[in-house]
């Protein structure tokens, strides 16, 4: 965690009509009962692109059921992390991206190529998928040796590259034994290494921690950031919220088929105006900085920590807050301890736009 | 940790024939073994293993007692059992379950997507798929024909042997079996595009058969939307036959072996672009 506010890089979606009001109205944006048609986004400009996947007004549709609609997003290299409740339209973004199903209307384009394109497409893309069947009978091996085959190499390179991508997700040891026979972390493993075995520039992982151990989560974890460190787009959906910002350079916040809010999740949490941001301060004397900090009108509520070890502080307007606190640190000499927000991670920003508590499920 | 790799460097081949080629040989070589080991597969060899059962019963009840008849006889009997029994039925209902399993197999076990996340094209993947039908239920079926032919006429000994190496015999063997591979691809085409719209094999399978049944009375153009019209013409031994059975055995508008040949490889490939311009539209549904 940061003391400081970095930059918005992000916003809520002003694209979702409900949401967009319900934030310069200031009360918390309503969870869509009745999901609205979205209009164009005003942040970014969606074209097509080389460098970037990009979702141009897509919407897609299960008969009459709502998948998702009128999504507008850029997505660049690093990793974003699709999150929303069950059925929000997680999965739907990710199968249009890597072609499984089609926007009934709008387009997705994956670095300028259309995912109706399997031959171009897919030597770009890696796809770890939710589904866990595998063809029948295959070891973990064939499975990404086979994969690899596809792609052209031959069939010593495809096994060096197999077995390279077998050890980085640590799965040597079983990797010739059959994967019907293998645990759900080992068969999420060996997705994953078929996923990036060939060096994909885009991984897609969907919901790619499930069924791991703690050991396991911590290196499949620190395995995504050495691949966004590469400068892939790694796109993860999650349900566990504190991974999600463990992971994550950026958010997509995603509900009822409606895209609520993306970017930094700081830079989102910064955007929310309806609910004051809370900063905790641990400092020698905590109850005079609160009283000098009330008269500058920068915080709404100061509450103080048992022990008087700190104060927790909402606000309204962090610039002005900080650029107050600052000036009262200097001018009273308080020694300061701790700087820092408590509810500008995934989790409360999720409770703040979708509106439930806790992780997704 | 390794660096990610351009793209470039993967594609050692443009999208070209040699490509595709070898993508269709790996899948090939990965699906058919199963094909043929399986206990769906079972369904398969009983339906191939039938014939051969009557005939080889036929051939024992021969060899121990008088040898009525004629090697002609025979001839002719076989032709009637290859077109009424394999090629009415047996290679029918083989190519049936086969086929209609080849696409939905994956659907039902839920690996489709395995190979939609493949830089491999569709239609290169359907026709790896029929391939893989063609060859499990050609393999099969060309095996029995073959046993069934030997246990009918086998049983004539060196009059039988000179038959077959020295008259038309092994001509007309061969022509069995191709004609058994023509049906098995055009059986194999027909059920593998109908398992791309239909859920149930059970209802093409019907409608499949009461359209080849009634062939006979169907316009001359309709008629030549079905695969029984060209293998009729195909049979290298005519089947003297009236009333019910020339219906059923004796082209009603005679074609030279060519051109039945070529309007079935030509029904095929029409069967094959209309599948593949259906998968190119098939998305990843596992709740159907």
């Amino acid at each position: 965690m940061s003391d400081r506010h970095p930059p918005a890089a992000g916003h809520p979606n002003h694209d979702n009509p409900s949401t967009a009001a319900a934030l310069e109205s200031g009360s918390r944006p309503p969870v869509p009962e009745s999901p609205a048609p979205a209009v164009p986004s005003t942040q970014s400009p969606v074209s097509p692109n080389t460098k970037a996947i990009v979702f141009n007004n897509v919407s897609r549709f299960y008969g009459d059921v709502l998948g998702v609609n009128g999504v507008n997003i850029v997505v660049e290299p690093g990793i974003t992390s699709l999150v929303g409740p069950n059925g929000s339209g997680k999965t739907t973004l990710m199968n249009m991206m890597s072609g499984l199903i089609f926007p009934s209307q709008g387009s997705v384009s994956v670095l300028g190529v259309s995912p109706r394109d399997p031959e171009r497409l897919f030597p770009l893309l890696g796809y770890c998928t939710q589904f866990d069947s595998f063809p029948r009978g295959v070891t973990g091996f064939q499975f990404v040796h086979t994969t690899l085959l596809f792609h052209g190499l031959s069939g010593k390179e495809a096994e060096e590259r197999a077995w390279e991508a077998i050890e980085r997700v640590k799965l040597s040891d079983a990797a010739n034994r059959r994967v019907a026979a293998y645990s759900k972390g080992m068969r999420q493993r060996i997705k994953l290494a078929q996923a990036v075995a060939h060096r994909p520039r885009v991984l897609i992982l969907d919901e790619p921690l499930n069924g791991l151990d703690p050991m396991a989560r911590a290196e499949t974890i620190a395995l995504f950031r050495a691949l966004a460190a590469e400068g892939l787009f790694v796109i993860v959906s999650s349900h566990i919220l504190h991974e999600v910002d463990l992971i994550s350079d950026r958010v997509v916040l995603i509900n009822q088929g409606y895209i609520v809010a993306e970017g930094d999740i700081r830079g989102v949490r910064s955007e929310v105006k309806d609910q004051p941001m809370q900063i905790l301060v641990q400092c020698d004397r905590p109850r005079a900085l609160a009283q000098e900090l009330f008269p500058t009108e920068t915080i709404v509520e100061a509450r103080l920590l048992p022990d008087e070890i700190g104060v927790l502080f909402k606000t309204t307007d962090a610039d002005r807050f900080y650029n107050a606190f600052q000036q009262i640190v200097l001018a009273t000499g308080i020694q300061i301890d701790v700087v820092r927000p408590v509810d500008d991670d995934a989790d409360s920003v999720y409770q703040y736009l979708i509106g439930q508590p806790g992780a997704v499920s | 940790m390794t660096t990610a790799t351009p793209l470039p460097e993967l594609i050692r081949h443009p999208a070209n024939w040699r490509r595709w080629f070898s993508q269709i040989f790996v899948l090939v070589r990965m699906d058919l073994l199963r094909h043929f080991f399986t206990r769906r597969a079972i369904w398969l060899h009983l339906l191939a293993l039938a014939p051969v059962g009557i005939t080889g019963i036929y051939y024992l009840v021969q060899m121990f007692k008088d040898r009525g008849g004629s090697l002609g006889a025979d001839s002719l009997a076989f032709a009637g059992i290859f077109q009424i029994l394999y090629l009415r039925f047996l290679i029918f209902f083989g190519s049936l379950a086969v086929g209609t399993y080849l696409v939905r197999g994956e659907v039902l076990g839920k690996t489709l997507h395995f190979y939609f996340l493949l830089p491999l094209r569709r239609d290169v993947f359907l026709l790896s798929r029929y391939l893989v039908g063609v060859i499990a239920t050609s393999v099969v079926f060309i095996v029995s024909v073959a046993a069934s032919y030997f246990l009918i006429l086998m049983h004539r000994g060196s009059e039988f042997w000179t038959f077959l190496f020295e008259g038309q015999g092994m001509a007309n063997l061969v022509d069995y079996l191709l004609v058994t591979i023509l049906a098995c691809a055009g059986y194999g085409a027909v059920f593998l595009l109908f398992s791309l719209y239909v859920r149930n094999p059970l209802i093409p399978g019907a409608v499949v058969f009461v359209w080849e049944a009634i062939n006979v009375f169907l316009p001359s153009v309709l008629q030549k939307i079905s695969v029984i019209y060209y293998l009729k013409s195909l049979s290298p031994v005519d089947v003297p036959a009236d009333g019910a059975l020339a219906l059923i055995v004796v082209p009603p508008e005679p074609i030279s072996r060519a051109v039945a040949a070529g309007g079935l490889l030509l029904l095929i490939t029409v069967l094959f672009v209309l599948g593949s311009r259906r998968v190119q539209r098939t998305e990843i549904d596992y709740t159907d």
